[in-house]
């Protein structure tokens, strides 16, 4: 069942691409509502800030827009956004560092918003920090390895995925995994015997 | 510090307990082995706390995003006609055509390429006795010819040149033969033979001579000596050689 569903959603997207090439400007606005979310997701992860995120997600559907007659289905469309995307954002980033602008407060709204409710409070501060302390830290990774971690960690792909994404192979993947747990681990450690 | 062993083996195991994907066996392994190190203990827990917090990340939503359809729609429209995608169907590939367009340059290259000096040596017979023959058509002081285009390989044989009037050969007894290789003749000494032999001359290609040597096999070549001592009757044993004049000591040496 579940495979003829996924049969069904391959011809539909191939059948979309093709309109797509064709010019066919309703098609690619189908594409948009089917892949906008996890590319602004992916952005925002990467970038930590909405405006930056929404700015890299409407560059991403431009550029594939304009690429899409020369996209060879070699991948799926999704990793073939998600690789434009990240892409984008590591020029970002590069171009930060490069004018040496302090990167915003990764998910900074994340954190304003509201916590659930536990009974108590002192438990939901001192969660409220360790989290922000976390995610300070993998903010604070290489971006190779910030990359793959997310890509692995958050939006849940495989290796092989991944490596199309990022346009390396499955065992350099599974490397930056490795080493980004294990930098996250050492640097996390001490802060939280600190505490 | 230095790691025990088996802390580095228990290592790789810690992220997927954490996450609680280890096997029972598995699971077990790394329990007993934290109750007894603490060093391991306090990094499960380090590693339970990065995934609850990526797994409350992966699971809550970003803040909305702001950008819509609409303004992409918009920032397309202001796109120049060049860098939108081109109203057909998908064709061929690049590298499709690239391809193709180097074989067809690669074959009018082959097609128009110069052809090498061609020889060929049927078996001929004077007067009873065997003649080699190698005819060519390129001669040093002709003028450089255009290369004419050969004619595809078919799987048939090519068909053979006919000498032309006005070529010259020299013939060899095969005893001159036998001797030219022998003995290490430069260029600029004559070829003459060493004993009564009949010597090397020089024949000219003429359709109006008497004197014709039949070739075995596509040719009627006429030969008219330019030397008295060119004899057709006077046929040495082994018979005689005929080459291109044009033959240089070099290309008389391979022959």
């Amino acid at each position: 069942m579940q495979a003829h569903y996924e049969a069904r959603m391959q011809v539909a997207e191939a059948d979309i691409i093709t309109r797509c090439q064709q010019g066919d400007l309703h098609a690619f606005e189908v594409i948009y509502a089917q892949h906008e979310r996890q590319v602004y997701r992916y952005a925002y992860h990467l970038l930590g800030n909405r405006d930056d995120a929404d700015d890299v997600k409407q560059e991403t559907f431009l550029r594939a827009y304009q690429a899409i007659g020369r996209f060879r289905r070699d991948a799926s469309l999704q990793t073939w956004l998600l690789r434009i995307c990240g892409n984008l954002c590591r020029d970002k980033i590069r171009s930060w560092e490069r004018r040496k602008v302090a990167a915003t407060d990764l998910y900074a709204e994340e954190n304003q918003r509201p916590t659930p409710p536990e009974s108590d409070p002192a438990y939901i501060v001192e969660k409220s920090e360790t989290t922000d302390m976390i995610l300070r830290t993998l903010n604070g990774l290489p971006s190779l390895l910030k990359e793959a971690f997310i890509l692995h960690e958050l939006e849940g792909f495989d290796y092989t995925e991944m490596a199309t994404i990022l346009e390396c192979s499955s065992a350099s993947v599974k490397l930056r995994v490795f080493r980004a747990r294990k930098m996250l681990k050492e640097r996390v450690q001490p802060l939280l015997k600190a505490r | 510090m230095f790691r025990k062993n088996r802390c580095i083996s228990i290592e790789s195991l810690l992220w997927e307990c954490a996450a609680q994907t280890l096997t029972v066996e598995q699971r077990r392994k790394v329990e007993a082995h934290i109750a007894q190190c603490s060093a391991c203990r306090e990094e499960l827990e380090t590693c339970r706390r990065i995934t609850a917090t990526v797994t409350n990340l992966r699971e809550a939503a970003p803040p909305p995003s702001q950008a819509s359809w609409q303004e992409l729609r918009q920032q397309i429209a202001a796109l120049p006609n060049a860098t939108r995608p081109a109203k057909r169907a998908p064709s061929i590939s690049m590298m499709a055509l690239f391809g193709a367009t180097l074989a067809g340059a690669c074959a009018v290259l082959l097609y128009l390429r110069p052809q090498p000096a061609s020889t060929y040596s049927p078996n001929l017979q004077v007067a009873g006795l065997p003649v080699k023959v190698g005819v060519t058509s390129h001669k040093e002081d002709a003028p450089p010819k255009k290369p004419t285009p050969q004619p595809m390989k078919t799987g048939k044989p090519a068909p053979k040149k006919r000498a032309k009037d006005g070529d010259e050969y020299r013939v060899y007894s095969a005893f001159d033969k036998q001797e030219f290789k022998r003995s290490n003749r430069k260029k600029s000494e004559p070829m003459i033979a060493q004993n009564d032999k009949p010597q090397t001359d020089v024949a000219r290609i003429d359709s109006n001579s008497e004197h014709t040597l039949k070739f075995a096999l596509d040719a009627e070549v006429p030969l008219e000596p330019t030397s008295r001592r060119f004899v057709m009757g006077s046929v040495p044993a082994g018979g005689y050689s005929v080459v291109p004049a044009s033959y240089e000591n070099k290309e008389l040496k391979a022959w």
